[in-house]
């Protein structure tokens, strides 16, 4: 074997491809890796089917282009304790604290790998790493020189078209620009309702790389993106008649990213700074503008002895505006100006070469939006023989309140009351009337186990999850306020229940409301269950109304929505297994068990999650056409999702 | 429902054991193929008199935890070009003095960069098969495409180092980076 000659080496056939289950082995998390070819042998369309491939995060599809992903539950379409980044920009959405996944697009095509980090990465990756990260890294144009077309249409209709087209910049590097344009069509629901929904838009961008001799890099990259997106939406709380609101949105951004890597110090050190500009206009009810410039410095210092550190230091300015034209939603003050200033330092102390590592880290964040949020971390991990590990960490992340948080006056819907003199009763949700804003916190405790095969591999983990100052509603003490709505919803004249908005700490964790439930609920919730949710700083809390059949004039203060604490455990494991057959075909199969349950009230609620198996038939040809059938069954405990069938589809690559 | 639950895990179990030997048996595994290459770079691979003297050892180096499972044990010993080829496990940088071929472990990968410039200008041949290792600045980089294990070559870097590949290597190579100024 060893003595083959060069030329035969490169014909030789792998059997097994390894997956690249040893840098794995070195990280003290749980976390999975999908590469370029997981991706292009996944048949994915978009990055949130991507992320089905992914232990441990839960992906709904609502609609066309509508997605809820979670990681460690609270997936809702508004989850927001998940970050979300491409290329180090972050695509985290201040106005309400989450990602805009009908709008979020990338050239799946150039996608390197999608790193995901479930649990908390706030140490490193700064706040709102609450539960997870997911990280995009697109290929540097050095490393996509030629043309690509590819085009696709599945058994569903989906039209969609990519073109790039990689540039040699002399010896200085390499640039690529590329567009893209799909249309998702009508979504359909597991019983066949049409969703009435649709999104279509395109992308266009470039990056341009330096040519590497690795010691000066720079790179610089851009992309601009429109998309439209509708959908119906049912509002729920409308006194039993369930509003259809029909909500068209125009989702239109831009943004330019530079960074310089450079050698400083023995070490390594780098800059990157970038501006995005985000725009959302909601047909017939206003428009929502972000902006954001950020900067970040980051420097890995030579290693001393057994110490390797890594400090940096970030900055950001935000500014939103928000202009509405609707009366469910007042938003005052109308644009907001914010700063972010964050420092972070990590030392990775090896105890015993490739055996005992100890990481012990911290981040300071202030925001002008909330308050100094220390972010401590500490992790030690036991590598006994190079395919097993395992580990233990202690952390603690914060989630920044959002523009829709602090800012925002919501028409709710109406309840009835069950009280014949005050049959029905609008509710209005509003920050309190002495809220001052601060983040949400996790104190999270993990104990992970990961054994390695050739090319698969295994993983358990089990977490402890805290949360505490929680965003969370609870009535005006007040009681209902009499005339009324009047300027609010002017068609109505009603007694008025104000919910406040606040961080309701240990004073209600010990008063268990009327009924009070996890509002930010593990489960994606079905389109039937959203507000008018997709408006620009809208709220994200779903709020359910529990304790007002009992009469809200009495000003019952019970907690509603999100409990100021929560807790979570759970347990999962995937195995997988890949290429058994030459490459030939991949399968997997991967399954949970989540438990979820709250401080508040101790029953907690078993959530089963099972995600069925896959053959793909893949053949390593040399790049062509691929004609792949998907099958993939993803089944939740709760009823009435949209269930992604078997999705066959054709792609040519010339 | 329990039942259910039950029959799941059981199923779970099953599959994870009745999979497991399927997983661990790699007849030419990838690793296999990596190894002979490079015991091919280091024949292919030209060093400067001063760092390489006549009938000294050649060292190769792993930098980072070693994916290879005992198929390096076999290129102790052998003789390249008139050099005894020598096996060695080093934990860092400030270890690569003299060795002449460092293989970095995918393990590194985070501190990839940090490596590089530690390694840059001392005559080292680097080799990895983390992603976009000739393109990050490495002299080869591994690759796994189509089924098959090829690689590509930074001249760029070699040439900085004093090394020089044969026209043989260049030719083999999916892609040569920076022949062209830089």
């Amino acid at each position: 074997m060893v003595d083959l000659a060069l030329e035969d080496l490169g014909r030789l056939e792998v059997a097994t491809v390894s997956r690249k289950a040893q840098k794995l082995s070195e990280t003290s998390a749980a976390v999975s890796v999908l590469t370029a070819e997981d991706i292009r042998r996944s048949g994915a369309r978009s990055v949130p089917e991507a992320l089905r491939e992914v232990p441990g995060v839960s992906v709904a599809q609502i609609g066309a282009g509508r997605w809820a992903v979670g990681v460690r539950g609270y997936a809702g379409r508004f989850s927001n304790k998940l970050l979300v980044l491409i290329d180090g920009r972050s695509v985290y959405s201040p106005l309400f604290s989450g990602v805009f996944w009908e709008a979020l697009d990338v050239m799946l095509e150039d996608v390197e790998r999608i790193e995901v980090v479930r649990g908390p990465g706030a140490s490193l990756w700064g706040a709102n790493a609450v539960n997870g990260v997911i990280n995009i890294v697109t290929r540097k144009a050095t490393a996509s020189r030629g043309g690509l077309l590819s085009m696709r249409l599945d058994s569903q209709g989906h039209p969609a078209v990519a073109v790039r087209q990689g540039v040699e910049l002399g010896g200085a590097g390499a640039l690529r620009v590329f567009a893209k344009g799909n249309e998702l069509a009508e979504s359909r629901s597991a019983s066949g309702e049409s969703g009435v929904d649709g999104n279509r838009g395109w992308l266009a961008g470039f990056r341009m790389d330096s040519a590497g001799s690795g010691t000066n890099a720079w790179m610089v990259q851009g992309n601009t993106y429109r998309r439209s997106n509708r959908e119906n939406l049912q509002t729920s709380a409308q006194a039993g008649l369930p509003l259809l609101l029909h909500l068209g949105a125009e989702l239109e951004g831009s943004s330019l990213v530079g960074r310089h890597t450079w050698g400083l110090a023995g070490g390594e050190a780098s800059l990157q700074g970038y501006v995005d500009t985000q725009r959302i206009e909601a047909i017939n009810y206003g428009t929502g503008e972000v902006r954001t410039a950020d900067l970040d410095f980051q420097h890995r210092l030579a290693p001393m002895g057994a110490h390797e550190l890594m400090w940096g230091l970030g900055s950001r300015f935000v500014q939103t505006e928000i202009h509405l034209s609707t009366p469910v939603l007042v938003v005052s003050p109308s644009g907001r100006k914010f700063n972010v200033a964050s420092a972070f330092v990590q030392d990775e102390i090896t105890l015993q070469p490739r055996v005992w590592k100890l990481t012990l880290g911290g981040r300071f964040e202030h925001s002008t939006m909330s308050r100094l949020e220390p972010q401590p971390n500490a992790r030690l991990m036991w590598t006994p023989t190079d395919a097993d590990s395992v580990w233990a960490n202690w952390s603690r992340a914060a989630r920044t309140p959002s523009v829709g948080e602090i800012d925002t006056q919501t028409f709710a819907g109406l309840q009835q009351t069950g009280n014949p003199r005050m049959p029905v009763v609008a509710m209005v949700s509003r920050p309190g009337p002495n809220w001052a804003p601060r983040a949400e916190r996790l104190d999270a405790l993990e104990l992970g186990y990961r054994r390695g095969f050739g090319n698969g591999s295994f993983e358990a983990v089990l977490f402890h999850h805290d949360y505490t100052h929680l965003t969370s509603i609870s009535l005006d003490p007040g009681g209902v306020v009499l005339p009324g709505v009047a300027g609010l919803v002017p068609v109505v004249m009603l007694p008025l229940q104000y919910l406040n908005r606040g961080n309701v700490g240990e004073r209600t964790q010990h008063r268990p409301g009327a009924g009070a439930r996890p509002a930010g609920d593990g489960e994606p919730a079905p389109a039937g269950q959203l507000h008018a949710d997709g408006h620009p700083g809208w709220p994200q809390h779903r709020p359910g109304y529990p304790g007002l059949g009992r009469g809200p004039g009495g000003g019952v203060t019970s907690l509603l929505g999100k409990p100021a604490r929560t807790a979570q455990s759970g347990a999962r494991s995937r195995v997988g297994s890949d290429g058994a057959q030459g490459g030939r075909y991949r399968s997997g199969a991967c399954a949970g068990l989540h438990q979820r349950g709250s401080a508040l009230r101790l029953a907690s609620q078993p959530v089963f999650r099972a995600c069925g198996g896959r053959v793909e038939p893949f053949r390593p040809a040399p790049p062509g056409t691929r004609v792949g059938l998907r099958s993939l069954a993803t089944r939740l405990s709760a009823p009435a999702r949209i269930c992604p069938g078997p999705v066959a589809f054709l792609r040519a690559i010339p | 429902m329990i039942r259910r639950l039950f029959g799941r895990l059981a199923f779970l179990v099953a599959l994870n054991l009745g999979a497991g030997p399927a997983w661990t048996a790699a007849p030419p595994g990838e690793y296999q193929i990596k190894a002979a290459y490079l015991l091919n770079f280091a024949r292919y691979v030209e060093w400067p008199a001063a760092r390489l003297p006549t009938g000294a050892p050649l060292r190769l180096c792993v930098l980072g935890r070693d994916p290879f499972g005992g198929a390096l044990i076999g290129l102790e010993g052998r003789q390249v070009n008139g050099h005894e080829m020598r096996l060695r496990q080093i934990e860092g940088v400030d270890q690569a003095g003299d060795c002449h071929l460092v293989f970095i472990a995918d393990s590194e990968e985070r501190r990839l960069g940090l490596l590089l410039r530690g390694l840059a200008g001392k005559g080292v041949l680097s080799v990895s098969d983390t992603d976009g290792f000739a393109e990050a600045g490495g002299s080869i980089g591994l690759v796994v495409e189509d089924g098959r294990v090829r690689f590509d070559i930074n001249q760029a870097a070699l040439l900085r180092d004093g090394l020089r590949a044969s026209s043989q290597l260049l030719r083999l190579g999916r892609n040569v980076l920076g022949v062209r100024g830089f």
